[in-house]
Order: structure tokens, then C-alpha cells, then sequence
């Protein structure tokens, strides 16, 4: 075979899987879900195109979670800092944290980031 | 010619197939005050003595475990290892930025309350009283031992998850994993190259909304990013916000005009202190230690929202103004 020909086939496929991983995390149309650990364990996992409230009970505390327009967020919690609350209702990126019950919500939509610094 | 063709896109597959096998190992565990998110490609069993690692440096480091070495040395003992060993590394940051950084503020910051749930403004008179007690002459480093005089108080919490970074990196090193990512309340590592190839895009939390990125920073191989800013931990009060990073000279939250400090860099320990002596420098003072300490690169973002970096920084996503070398 020519060496023109294979030029472009590999060529014509590297564009093609450069293509695909950029476009891929731009590409996810949501309705994702949201995963709830207590303690390191997975007590929930959340579909967020249902709306709904979830207690979360665990053993340093509880905390309300609600499903609303897509997004979760913390509503309300035992824990005395409210950080968790103060987290922005969320579908993906950052998981929301609330360290004095140890619960961490985590989203399953591919992130364009793989970490935040902060 | 067609079957030839097959044949190449078969084999190109087959290799994009080979990609795709690498699984990661993750855990969630809670230390050193934070939530530590650890991944690791390629050495699924290597994540368990990353755990153990940090678990065992919380409770070398802790200052409320009363089995910690530096409990014992703020209650009065001498200690040794690695406890001195880092506090002797903490020191010696602290001179470098002239003080800047220092891991005396203990006094300082359990007077602001920041080491329990509520916090509140302290009497000036208060802030004199604990002031006379911060500074690292007050720490005394004989051979592998350290004690502290004149009632001072020590925390590694500044040093602390870059120096656990550190220790991570050196247990990645001495195993099979290709790839991990680690981010320690914050403090992200990036180790080695991702399963896909493509470089690591770590972005920096925006301070009026720290869920979110500000800015992308684009990393290729190991690196530790360790961000210090105003609104990680903070109060309000009287209309006021107070925030967690003190000024070792004034006693007082810093208010250098700066929002946040990015300090990316290879050792971790480094980049964690250095962040927070930036931070309490201010912009201007803080180039200029860059300029004459060029072993790591830094982002600043200033309280009007500018965005600063240093020009080793691959940056993106945002405006942003190149300091001069």
C-alpha cells in the first residue's frame, strides 16, 4: 500500500479519537445522577430529572438533600459549619461535602475538570 | 487496497481498546480535617498504602489527638522523627518568606475560634497577649529533637496535606500505578499521565463561588497545586468577613488585596507554605519573591477579580495578566 495512503488513515483516525475525547464531556445531555455516601458507604443513588426531598440519617447527623429542576442541593443539616448548604445546587463537577457528617454527594455527569484547586 | 485499509483501522482499534483497560481505583477518606479524595490508575492495591499513609500522618500531626507528637509538643514535651523533621522544613520556609508563613499562629488562630465550630473577633488586647507568643524563635531545634518556649503553640496545618502529597508521591513512585490523582481538601496532586494521554485540567476555584473554576490551569505529568484563599474558611461579623488565613504580624486575617494564591510546583510541602506566605505578602511583594525564588509558578487572583500568573503557567479559560520575569 502506498505510504500517502497510510498517512492519511492514521492521520484521518487520530483526528477522529482527538474529536471524540474533546467533544465527549460536552456532549452529555443530563438527566445524570448523584450518588450518596455516608461514611464512605453508598446509602443513595439519586436520579436528577425527579424532583424529590431525601433524609439522609447517619451517625454524626442528618441532612436534607433536595432534587429540584435537575440539580441537588443540601438544604438543611444537623452539622454546625452549614458548608454543605452553602454549596450551590449542583449536577456535576465538585462533590458537595459535609465533613462534620461525613456525607459526600458525588455526580456521575462526566467533568470537564478533573479536579478543582481550592 | 480496501482490505488494507481494514486492516490498519482493525489494529488502530484494537489499540484504542488496550487504552480503555486501565481501571482506576478511588476512596474517599476523612483526614487531616478535610475530605482526601485519592484515584489511582494502574496499581489498584497501591491506594490502600496511600490510606494508611495519610491516616498515619493525622495522627502524627493532629493537634487536638492527644497521642500526637505535636499535642505532646504543645503541651510541653520534646519530640523527635519526623514530626521535628517537618517542623524543622516548616521553619525553614518560614525564614525563607520572611515570615510570612509561620507555624507558630497557633495561639492566633485558637483565639479567633477558627479551630472549633463558632468564631468571633477577639480584644485587641487578646491579639497583643497571643502575638507575644508567635514566632519561630520560639521553636527549638536540637539535632532530631524540637521543644517550644514561651508558651507557644505550633500547627502544621499549612505544611500539613503538602507534605501528605509528598509522602503519596513517593509511594506512587515506588508503585506500578501509571496515573493518580489526589486531591487533599483542595491540595491536588496530579502523578504521572492520564489513561487517555491527554494532560491533567485542574481548575482553580473561583472565590465568590468556590464550586466552581475560575480558570483552568493545564498540567502535564507531577504536580502539586495548593490554592490558600480568603474564602475557605471564613466568618462574618458586623457586616465584615473575617477569613482563617492570620497575618503572623498583625494577628489580624490578612487583607493584602489578594482573593487567592495558586502555587503549582513539583514538592508539595513547598507549595502548600508558599501559598500562604504569598497570600499574606500581597501581590506586589509576592512577584518579587517569585522572581528571586523561581522553583515554582503561581496564580494569583486579587480581591477585584483580576487574575495574575507567572509565566511557566499553562492557563485558560479566563482573562489573565503575565507577571514579568
Amino acid at each position: 500500500m502506498k505510504t500517502r495512503t497510510w498517512i492519511v488513515c492514521v492521520a484521518l483516525f487520530c483526528i477522529l479519537c482527538a474529536a471524540a475525547a474533546a467533544l465527549l464531556p460536552y456532549c452529555y445531555s443530563g438527566g445524570g445522577t448523584a450518588q450518596v455516601y455516608s461514611d464512605g458507604i453508598l446509602v443513595m443513588t439519586l436520579d436528577l430529572s425527579e424532583d424529590g426531598d431525601y433524609l439522609i440519617s447517619g451517625e454524626n447527623g442528618t441532612n436534607l438533600l433536595r432534587v429540584s429542576n435537575g440539580k441537588l442541593a443540601v438544604v438543611d443539616a444537623s452539622c454546625g459549619n452549614g458548608d454543605c448548604i452553602r454549596h450551590a445546587p449542583a449536577s456535576s463537577g465538585t462533590p458537595i461535602v459535609c465533613l462534620p457528617n461525613r456525607l459526600v454527594i458525588r455526580f456521575t455527569a462526566p467533568a470537564v475538570l478533573d479536579a478543582i484547586a481550592g | 487496497m480496501k482490505r488494507s485499509v481494514c486492516l490498519i483501522f482493525v489494529i488502530l482499534l484494537l489499540f484504542l481498546t488496550g487504552c480503555s483497560t486501565q481501571t482506576v481505583a478511588a476512596r474517599d477518606i476523612f483526614a487531616m480535617d478535610t475530605l482526601i479524595s485519592l484515584q489511582v490508575w494502574g496499581d489498584e492495591e497501591s491506594i490502600d498504602t496511600l490510606r494508611v499513609e495519610i491516616e498515619r500522618l493525622d495522627r502524627l500531626l493532629s493537634v487536638t489527638d492527644e497521642n500526637s507528637d505535636i499535642f505532646r509538643l504543645n503541651h510541653g514535651e520534646a519530640v523527635g522523627g519526623e514530626a521535628a523533621a517537618l517542623l524543622s522544613l516548616a521553619v525553614q520556609y518560614s525564614e525563607e518568606t520572611y515570615g510570612a508563613f509561620d507555624p507558630t499562629v497557633y495561639p492566633l488562630v485558637q483565639l479567633w475560634g477558627f479551630t472549633q465550630e463558632t468564631q468571633w473577633v477577639p480584644d485587641p488586647d487578646e491579639i497583643e497577649s497571643a502575638l507575644s507568643q508567635v514566632g519561630t524563635a520560639n521553636i527549638l531545634l536540637a539535632d532530631d529533637s524540637v521543644t517550644l518556649q514561651n508558651g507557644a503553640a505550633v500547627d502544621l496545618g499549612g505544611i500539613a496535606k503538602g507534605y501528605a502529597a509528598d509522602r503519596c508521591r513517593a509511594i506512587l513512585d515506588a508503585s506500578d500505578a501509571t496515573a493518580a490523582l489526589l486531591s487533599l481538601g483542595g491540595n491536588v496532586l496530579t502523578y504521572g499521565t492520564k489513561p487517555d494521554g491527554a494532560p491533567w485540567r485542574i481548575g482553580i476555584a473561583n472565590p465568590d463561588s468556590p464550586d466552581h473554576a475560575i480558570a483552568t490551569v493545564t498540567v502535564s505529568g507531577t504536580a502539586a497545586l495548593v490554592t490558600s484563599g480568603s474564602y475557605q474558611r471564613n466568618f462574618m461579623k458586623d457586616g465584615k468577613t473575617y477569613h482563617h488565613i492570620l497575618n503572623p504580624e498583625t494577628g489580624y486575617p490578612s487583607e493584602s488585596g489578594l482573593a487567592s494564591v495558586t502555587v503549582i510546583a513539583d514538592n508539595g510541602a513547598m507549595a502548600d507554605a508558599y501559598s500562604t506566605a504569598l497570600f499574606v505578602m500581597g501581590l506586589e511583594q509576592a512577584v518579587e519573591f517569585w522572581q528571586n525564588h523561581p522553583t515554582f509558578e503561581a496564580v494569583f487572583i486579587t480581591d477585584d477579580g483580576q487574575i495574575i500568573a507567572t509565566p511557566g503557567v499553562d492557563l485558560s479559560d479566563c482573562e489573565f495578566t503575565v507577571v514579568a520575569k
